[in-house]
């Protein structure tokens, strides 16, 4: 009897467990509404008549400005901050919209996007192989009115697009940021390290990280000194922050660049409309420098090495006076060998070494060519450091030689004076004479 | 027993009752990308589809897909200025050269089908870079397309002339495996330097490859690739310059086996294909000459 029951119950549950309808949680199928959405991105990304402003982010964090205007037949009309060219002249190539695991947009002809993607090093400066990790293929994250965010599907990089008015795709047309490129040149013309721009009678300290597109804005003294770090890119005859810097009820958006006199190396600015100046700080001047990084970025410098077993490299030598290589050490070298690099090696019991190697071209083989062991002292707290020569280094070739390149760069090196060290890019710092601000010499790390 | 057989019909049914019918799958047309990307066509898209797809049943797809190609290399679309100047070319040295020798018909029902086009260069670890890749005889993949000269374009340098010719190079060489996949050669062919073959072929210079008989390292590495290595640089090098190529070989075992292969690859081409082989290399490379020189 208790069976009858159970065939009873199981039929129910059989009949009951059958669901005769397929509601979708949403009142149409999945492709209906990518479709909408597809051709939702497609009705933002044409409704702009003036384009849009667009910020690109790559995954190593370097900044492009871009302006893009989209039509409805696949076209693209484009401008770039990368150089003079690309700044310069409107460029067409194609794109599509595609549903790949997101709703994409996908730049798929050549242009000046892909110059930063391209894997050929010469186009851009990067890696072979991998180019300046960027993206040309990216997901569509949000799209509103006017402003579309998205991901790059490769190497995360971030484009944010806003819609430009006709004022801005004039700036883009007058080769306004041409110009913002060509005049920012002027700025390496300066040969004093240090640089600021004095603006409303205060002085911010300008440090450029050319590698990422990236500055440092520094003012005050003492316990006032502030720094920020923003985003650059060229604009209007100059160069823009992605934010403005704000200094208490003084806000600086960027700046024009109006001249530059290559006698008083003063470079003449505007900012906000108002005549500004840029210029280099004379080596008496206390304290050299506002940015409040450089009282730690010696010790720093000198910890990375020493904590990890690696060693910096500087293949140009030291900078003086606007000249690279003022002491021409590539040029050095013997029957078999040539200049190959300084290298600075910190270790944790204080005994550092300097080496002048060599390459010996016939073995290909690096050669110990003149060293010496090192100590670096530091002196004060304000960061400044000097390095005082222990011996010559026991496994070199030969000593020191008494003239040339060689002798000057191992002189310039143990200046009493000392110096202060500047970490001018994620993988640089600059180690820049206090008695002479115009030499100094770039540590590479490359580990 | 019996009344368990009712329940268990009861039971069936219920099951049966329990089963939907229909599943319906929608509206299949709205699923997006379905039948292939579109796009508004441009120039591009009809000189492609008025010199290849309706002549000969073959596509160039040059707007990026990273669906054709490796998911781990930094590459770049090419550039729209080079897809044309690329594509007739191709047409010039390959197919009218074929079509000439060996009939419209031939070149129809054996050319590859697909060719993807890449502005840059596939960068290898090693920091060696690769110019073309092809698979089972149906895709062609060509890279570099952005640095492609010929005489005559801006900037254009001699030493561009070895990408064109490495272009014509990777196109030969897979069409010859088409060809032999459709009907072998001679397998006197295999026998002539039987036991030399190595899979070690790339860690061995050319000219090494040269001094034990074959016309370069890859093919070395089967006989296959043997097969249509010779093709391809004989085709690509015309006659002049592998006559030279093989007197510059010291072993005169090697420059032997050179000519015995030889001998069987312009037979294969006469007695399968009806092709007057030294005609077509004669054509093929005055096609590249008048691009280079």
């Amino acid at each position: 009897m208790n069976k009858n029951i159970l065939y009873l119950l199981l039929a129910i549950t059989l009949v009951a467990s059958c669901r005769k309808d397929d509601d979708n949680a949403f009142d149409k199928s999945p492709d209906e509404r990518l479709n909408e959405t597809l051709a939702q991105y497609q009705a933002v990304l044409t409704s702009s008549t003036t384009g849009w402003n667009a910020n690109l982010v790559t995954g190593d964090g370097g900044n492009y400005r871009f302006y893009f205007s989209f039509n409805d037949k696949n076209r693209v009309q484009m401008y770039s901050d990368f150089d003079t060219a690309t700044a310069g002249n409107l460029r067409e190539s194609s794109y599509r919209l595609k549903a790949l695991q997101q709703p994409s947009l996908i730049f798929d002809t050549y242009s000046y996007i892909h110059i930063l993607s391209d894997p050929d090093g010469s186009v851009n400066g990067g890696n072979y192989g991998q180019g300046l990790k960027s993206d040309f293929e990216f997901a569509i994250d949000t799209a509103t009115a006017d402003s579309v965010l998205l991901t790059g599907r490769y190497n995360g990089t971030k484009l944010k697009l806003s819609k430009a008015s006709a004022g801005d795709q004039a700036v883009w047309a007058n080769k306004q940021v041409t110009n913002g490129v060509l005049n920012f040149r002027n700025f390496w013309k300066i040969d004093l390290y240090w640089k600021r721009l004095t603006y409303g009678g205060t002085q911010y300290e300008l440090q450029v990280d050319t590698t990422i597109k990236s500055v440092t804005v520094s003012w005050g003294t003492g316990s006032t000194r502030q720094s920020v770090t923003r985003k650059y890119y060229f604009w209007a005859n100059g160069v823009n922050f992605v934010d403005p810097v704000v200094n208490g009820s003084v806000s600086i958006p960027g700046f024009s660049i109006t001249g530059f006199n290559a006698g008083t190396q003063v470079m003449s600015v505007t900012v906000n409309g108002t005549a500004a100046t840029i210029a280099g700080v004379p080596p008496a001047t206390t304290p050299l420098t506002l940015n409040p990084d450089v009282t730690t970025a010696a010790e720093r410098w000198w910890q990375q090495s020493a904590t990890s077993g690696n060693y910096y490299l500087s293949i140009d030598g030291w900078h003086s006076n606007g000249v690279d290589d003022a002491y021409n050490i590539k040029a050095l070298k013997n029957d078999t060998a040539k200049f190959y690099a300084l290298l600075y090696a910190a270790y944790p019991d204080g005994q550092d070494v300097l080496v002048n190697f060599y390459l010996d071209s016939a073995d290909n083989e690096l050669v110990n060519m003149n060293g010496s062991v090192v100590k670096k002292n530091k002196v004060g707290n304000s960061g400044l450091n000097n390095f005082t020569e222990l011996r010559l280094h026991p496994k070199s070739k030969e000593p020191w030689p008494a003239t040339g390149a060689a002798a000057l760069t191992r002189s310039q090196m143990f200046n009493t004076s000392g110096y202060y060290f500047v970490q001018s890019s994620s993988y640089t710092y600059d180690q820049v004479s206090i008695a002479d601000p115009k030499t100094w010499i770039t540590w590479y790390w490359l580990f | 027993m019996f009344k368990h057989k009712i329940y268990l019909l009861i039971l069936a049914l219920a099951v049966f009752a329990s089963c939907k019918k229909e599943d319906d799958l929608g509206d299949v047309s709205s699923i997006p990308g379905l039948g292939g990307d579109t796009w508004a066509a441009t120039d591009i898209d009809t000189y492609i589809k008025d010199t290849f797809t309706i002549p000969f049943n073959v596509t160039a797809k040059y707007k990026y897909d990273q669906g054709e190609l490796d998911f781990d290399k930094t590459l770049t679309p090419p550039r729209e200025e080079k897809i044309k100047p690329v594509l007739s070319t191709i047409k010039k040295v390959w197919i009218d050269n074929y079509v000439a020798e060996a009939g419209k018909a031939f070149m129809q029902k054996y050319i590859p089908k697909f060719f993807v086009l890449v502005g840059s260069a596939n960068w290898n670890t090693d920091g060696t870079i690769t110019l073309g890749t092809a698979e089972g005889g149906r895709r062609i993949v060509l890279y570099v397309l952005n640095d492609f000269r010929v005489k005559g374009m801006q900037g254009y340098v001699p030493s561009d002339s070895v990408n064109i010719k490495m272009m014509f190079h990777t196109i030969e060489h897979e069409f010859a495996h088409i060809m032999h996949q459709t009907i072998l050669y001679p397998q006197d062919f295999k026998r002539i330097s039987v036991g030399d073959y190595t899979s070690n072929w790339n860690n061995i210079e050319d000219s090494t490859a040269n001094e034990k008989g074959f016309i370069s390292a890859y093919a070395q590495s089967a006989p296959d690739e043997d097969f249509v290595e010779m093709v391809s640089i004989m085709l690509t090098e015309g006659k002049a310059r592998y006559e030279a190529f093989i007197n510059s070989i010291k072993s005169a075992e090697a420059r032997s086996k050179l000519r015995q292969k030889e001998t069987i690859v312009v037979n294969y081409f006469k007695d399968v294909w009806g092709i007057n082989f030294a005609s077509l290399q004669t054509r093929t490379r005055n096609s590249i000459n008048a691009l280079i020189n």
